[in-house]
């Protein structure tokens, strides 16, 4: 397998009245062709600033301050705007989580994915036609001809996500960006763009960043997971070894956290995180976790954790217990 | 012996839109126990909200009987930052509703909140604190019956246990009932006694929760279970058809698998399959 993106110890700055926030803090991450990866974490963690770090939207207080994003070779910061510019929209695709506001009310479906088509390869209509019809057909739409005549208002929810990743499929990139994609869709919808996801990222080799708040939705769909809290990256592995063998204190806490399918009334304990949930606004030093995790110690407070590996699987965490 | 609380008969509401009419409750009964929890479960459009809405009083049926014995009932809704006024302190907003304002601190300590936070406005509360204030707030008319509309969907699971935590304490202590919407059936497994799920308006199937997870017999509710994820498990894969057809009969019956003739024609009423188990399919007739 080809590594196609690799973010290395990128930091990301904010600056506000108050000062500067640091919202994320050394995260490294990579994925291979056909390889889906599931980003975890709870509001505020920092997901959201990676995936705009990605596609170049951070907001103007926002600047990356050091760290490489290496998509199919090239590092993506150290290239000039324009450039920059031609690689992303040819590699990288993105779906959002709200279908409804990324799509633009005025224009028919067909209207707004020739666009996609023309600003990149400037092709006729009739060519522009056929890729939407057949991308949208890969995407598991069974009558496009009709679907690309409609308005968005006039699509269910689970439609125009499907629009949305065909949409972002449309000039073949090798990674696909999805920010929480099925967040907004019922579970039955759910699970149909998971098991499309997947088929895409087996038939084209598509790599997949997948973000999500739900450990559930990411065993269902991904191989690896990228665990966010504070910022940081603090757990990695396959998606197994992250479910069995949890190694940080957030992680562990996480999945004791979350009501499971599988125990009823009086079964379980839901055993919640205590404390309140990290925020950037007041910036601690040492592990973000720190202040919640039952086991932290003073060297917690005092230094970054740092990460260390094993068989595949890291862990950002000081304490020896956990290994 | 279980005392029936509230008996709901043959409730429905339509809503109007232009031309286009819409049967949120459909010809739905069912009894609900004192001191339990019943999970209301379905996709986005089955009519649980308006279930919720109309037994917390919100909205009027217009046809169909409540008969309630409970003294008096609240609703605690999904977005805790929409259902409190801005302007007000969390304080105020508890003390609206009650004779004597200094309860207020009271049932604000109740649900977890210290003295100091009682001051503050929504903006300076976190998403689970500013729940906390809905409970509180729902808790001081001293009901035994409160419609949970969703309440922990909106928060970061590091709230959500914290939430169902509460509701469950204060379900044991004051013996509430809880109407518990939603449509996270992980959630709903965890709380609730019985279950029901709605298609449509309609109730599919309803009976404890125990049953409804380990032996679903509804096709729609096999369905809805098939497609909840849940780590590294085996589960049953359940595949619907996708036929565009009017159905004066089951709602589910156009993308039902083993759909007859008469699906599509008949209303199929709800019968009882095993003890507090009930059905609305014309399979469990063979």
């Amino acid at each position: 397998m080809s590594k196609i993106l690799s973010i290395e110890n990128l930091n990301v700055i904010y600056r506000i009245p108050e000062g500067r926030r640091h919202v994320l803090r050394d995260v490294t991450l990579s994925l291979e062709k056909g390889q889906i990866r599931a980003v975890v974490g709870e509001s505020g963690c920092g997901k959201s600033t990676l995936v705009n770090s990605l596609i170049a939207l951070l907001p103007e207080n926002a600047v990356i301050e050091s760290g490489r994003i290496i998509i199919d070779g090239t590092d993506m910061l150290g290239s000039g705007q324009s450039n920059m510019r031609k690689l992303r929209s040819s590699k990288l695709g993105v779906v959002f989580q709200d279908p409804f506001s990324a799509l633009d009310p005025l224009y028919t479906i067909e209207n707004q994915m020739a666009e996609t088509i023309n600003i990149i390869r400037k092709t006729n209509r009739k060519r522009a036609m056929e890729k939407t019809a057949e991308m949208l057909e890969a995407c598991g739409i069974r009558n496009p001809e009709e679907i690309m005549k409609k308005y968005p208002h006039e699509l269910s929810g689970g439609l125009r996500q499907r629009v949305m990743i065909a949409m972002a499929l449309l000039n073949e990139p090798e990674i696909l960006v999805a920010d929480e994609p099925t967040t907004a869709l019922d579970v039955t919808i759910q699970k149909e763009i998971l098991q499309l996801l997947k088929k895409l990222a087996a038939d084209r080799q598509l790599a997949v960043l997948f973000i999500t708040h739900s450990l559930d939705v990411a065993a269902e769909i991904a191989d690896s997971i990228s665990v966010f809290y504070g910022g940081r990256v603090v757990e990695e592995g396959r998606i197994r070894d992250i479910f069995n063998f949890p190694l940080h204190p957030y992680t562990q806490a996480l999945l004791k956290t979350i009501p499971s399918i599988k125990y009823g009334k009086n079964e379980r304990k839901l055993m919640p995180i205590e404390g309140e949930m990290f925020s950037f606004l007041n910036e601690t030093s040492g592990c973000s976790f720190a202040p919640r995790c039952p086991y932290a110690r003073k060297e917690c407070f005092e230094k970054d954790p740092e990460t260390r590996m094993l068989n595949g699987h890291s862990c950002a965490c000081v304490l020896e217990e956990v290994w | 012996m279980k005392e029936v609380l509230i008996e709901v008969s043959n409730l429905t509401r339509t809503f109007h839109s232009g031309d286009k009419i819409t049967k949120a409750l459909d010809d739905v009964s069912f009894k609900l126990y004192r001191g339990e929890t019943l999970g209301v479960v379905g996709e986005s459009g089955c009519g649980k909200t308006t279930l919720g809405r109309c037994l917390a009083g919100l909205l009027k049926p217009d046809e169909g009987t409540i008969v309630t014995k409970a003294n008096g009932y609240q609703i605690i809704f999904q977005d805790p930052y929409n259902s409190v006024d801005p302007y007000w302190t969390v304080e105020s907003i508890v003390a609206e509703g009650l004779k004597n304002r200094k309860e207020a601190v009271g049932l604000l300590e109740k649900v977890g909140l210290s003295r100091q936070e009682k001051n503050s406005y929504p903006h300076e509360l976190s998403g689970g604190q500013l729940q906390r204030v809905g409970i509180a707030r729902a808790l001081g008319t001293n009901p035994d019956f409160i419609v949970c509309d969703e309440p922990v969907s909106a928060l970061d699971v590091s709230y959500q246990s914290k939430i169902i935590s509460l509701l469950e304490d204060l379900q044991r202590e004051q013996n509430l009932t809880y109407l518990f919407i939603s449509h996270d059936l992980a959630v709903v497994r965890h709380i609730a006694d019985r279950i029901m799920i709605m298609y449509k308006g309609q109730i599919m199937e309803m009976g404890k929760t125990e049953d409804i997870i380990n032996d679903p017999v509804h096709p729609y509710t096999r369905f809805l279970l098939s497609a909840v994820p849940s780590p590294f498990e085996e589960k049953e894969e359940f595949t619907v058809r996708n036929d565009r057809i009017e159905t004066g009969g089951c709602p589910f019956a156009p993308r039902c698998p083993y759909r007859k003739e008469r699906c599509l024609s008949e209303r199929c009423s709800s019968r009882e399959i095993a003890e507090e188990h009930q059905v609305a399919c014309f399979l469990t007739e063979e």
